[in-house]
């Protein structure tokens, strides 16, 4: 089942159930995929999809109450610690030799200071890692023990662009169930542009501050990139010099540059417009891990219309969704180029 | 004994990932410093040890012309283990999915080989000790057409901060004990290295 546009082909991959927040993702080595369930506490595994058929998901893990998973660091292959909002903790997920319907029992490795509201993440460097606090405005960062067992949290950064509220309504999952409107919220390390990225979904902006390379601390002061109405999760680009942001509610996928004026590739909606009803409340998206995906082939998480419904006023299911964005294949790599 | 420092007192099979680099057929065959069978040898060894160890492994490649590139025969049998990522960069940290790949694997100690060694070894090792990773070079897993310009590339790595080494003495700092089963195993390896 595939739409294409100009710009964009969707698949699914997978169909979860109506109401289902998907909130995070990330793409294994091996192409299968971690989806976490914010509201519904739960840790999802998504088969490879190597033929474009559906696959059925599996469902991992379900934390306690009170403990919405929130997203995915991969800090060693097939090791990936999960972060939950509400009761703020990091769980440690050992998939190395896992196969599927084998039990999986992750190790908390810390317990964030109240009322912290870890939402994206990403790894820095090797043993840290970094996790954007959308209630408090924030970003920690989260230093491994040698044996990844043990974690210790501290404010990395915390700026006016990363304010949650910002005068906007709480989010509903539920009828019974909301959360303060997200401040800071996906967050991405460029490893070649040593950049870290964020974007704020309060206040609508992508944004993006320098990393020292030696101690792994902020460099200067935050940059403004762009006003991206609705901006929740994102991934980057670095060779075309560009990021994908999913614009949740706005059930969209935009391009941005990475930064401000870049005379490079440009804003361009490069999926939901026409209106799709594949990307429904787009909320995250990771590159696949093909050796040929990086800026071309990305994996995107959809809540169906939970927190906004599409426009034809139809809830669908969650969905785990493919997007190739029209790319031609190798098209970084010139002839040759030694 | 203090804290470890050197790349070489860090390295385990917690610590460090590998980064083949251009060892291709065509490419390879160039080599006048390392015999090109000996050098596809010991790149092959490095190969089978990393897989022992499940060392993370991103082998990476130019194109040829208009030709898919081909690797060497002891880089073939990856079996989803090792990507093999297309690049247009002197560097592999000239193109972000590489630099990508190999931040998100976690690991702090790169492993790296390859031809030539003044080109894609030094500038990959260059960049990466300005990334912040340490860097080991197994010379007999590298090669060049000159070996003055060999010379003076190992010179220059060196003083910037990589550690030289050998494929053999890799595997031996990743298991010391010859009598357990890995032991044996990386011994049986490193064994059947073909001497230049």
């Amino acid at each position: 089942m595939k739409t294409a546009t100009s710009l964009s082909t969707l698949t699914t991959v997978a169909n979860f159930p109506e109401h289902f927040m998907l909130e995070n993702l990330a793409v294994r080595a091996d192409g299968s995929v971690l989806v976490v369930a914010s509201p519904q506490r739960q840790v999802w595994y998504v088969p490879p999809a190597n033929d474009g058929r559906l696959v059925e998901p599996i469902l991992l893990h379900t934390f306690e109450d009170g403990q919405l998973a929130q997203c995915f660091v991969e800090a060693q292959p097939d090791i990936f610690y999960v972060a939950t909002y509400g009761r703020a903790t990091l769980h440690r997920f050992d998939l190395r030799g896992w196969t599927p319907g084998a039990p999986v029992t992750p190790t908390k490795v810390l317990d964030f200071k109240p009322p912290a509201g870890p939402n994206g993440g990403c790894l820095i460097a090797p043993g840290v890692m970094l996790f954007s606090d959308c209630v408090e405005g924030l970003i920690w960062r989260v230093d491994l023990s040698d044996d990844g067992l043990h974690a210790k949290a501290q404010v990395w950064l915390k700026h006016d662009t990363m304010a949650a509220g910002a005068g906007k309504p709480p989010v509903k999952f539920s009828a019974t169930m909301e959360v303060p409107f997200p401040g800071i919220n996906g967050l991405r390390y460029g490893p070649k542009t040593n950049f870290v990225y964020y974007t704020t979904s309060s206040q609508d902006l992508f944004m993006r501050v320098a990393v020292d390379r030696g101690t792994h601390a902020p460099v200067g002061e935050p940059e403004f990139i762009a006003k991206v109405q609705s901006v929740d999760d994102l991934c980057l680009d670095e060779n075309g010099g560009v990021a994908y942001l999913a614009r949740h509610p706005d059930h969209i996928v935009e391009r941005e540059p990475l930064k401000r004026d870049s005379a490079g590739l440009g804003r361009a909606i490069m999926a939901g417009e026409p209106f799709s009803d594949k990307l429904i409340g787009p909320t995250s998206i990771d590159w696949g891990r093909g050796a040929d995906d990086y800026g071309r082939v990305a994996y995107v998480t959809t809540d169906g219309g939970t927190v906004k419904l599409a426009p034809d006023g139809v809830l669908r299911p969650a969905r785990l969704m493919r997007i190739e964005f029209a790319v031609a294949k190798g098209a970084n790599v010139a002839p040759n180029g030694r | 004994m203090g804290e470890p420092t050197s790349a070489w007192d860090q390295l385990s099979s917690d610590t460090a990932q590998v980064l083949f680099c251009d060892l291709q057929v065509d490419i390879v065959k160039q080599s006048k410093t390392t015999n090109p069978q000996a050098l596809a040898s010991a790149a092959g060894a490095l190969f089978q040890l990393a897989k022992l160890f499940s060392l993370p492994t991103l082998i990476s490649v130019v194109p040829e012309g208009s030709n898919p590139p081909q690797l060497i025969a002891e880089l073939t049998d990856t079996a989803g283990f090792a990507p093999a990522m297309p690049r247009a960069t002197a560097s592999l940290f000239g193109d972000a999915a590489i630099t990508e790949t190999i931040a998100r694997s976690g690991r702090k100690i790169l492993i790296v080989a390859g031809f030539m060694i003044e080109a894609v070894v030094l500038d990959t090792v260059l960049d990466a000790l300005g990334h912040g990773y340490e860097v080991l070079v197994p010379v007999d897993a590298c090669g060049s057409p000159s070996p003055r310009a060999e010379a003076a590339v190992l010179r220059q790595m060196e003083a910037a901060g990589a550690t030289t080494t050998s494929v053999v003495s890799i595997g031996t700092k990743l298991s010391p004990n010859f009598s357990t089963e890995r032991g044996k195993q990386m011994f049986a390896i490193v064994q059947g290295i073909m001497v230049d």
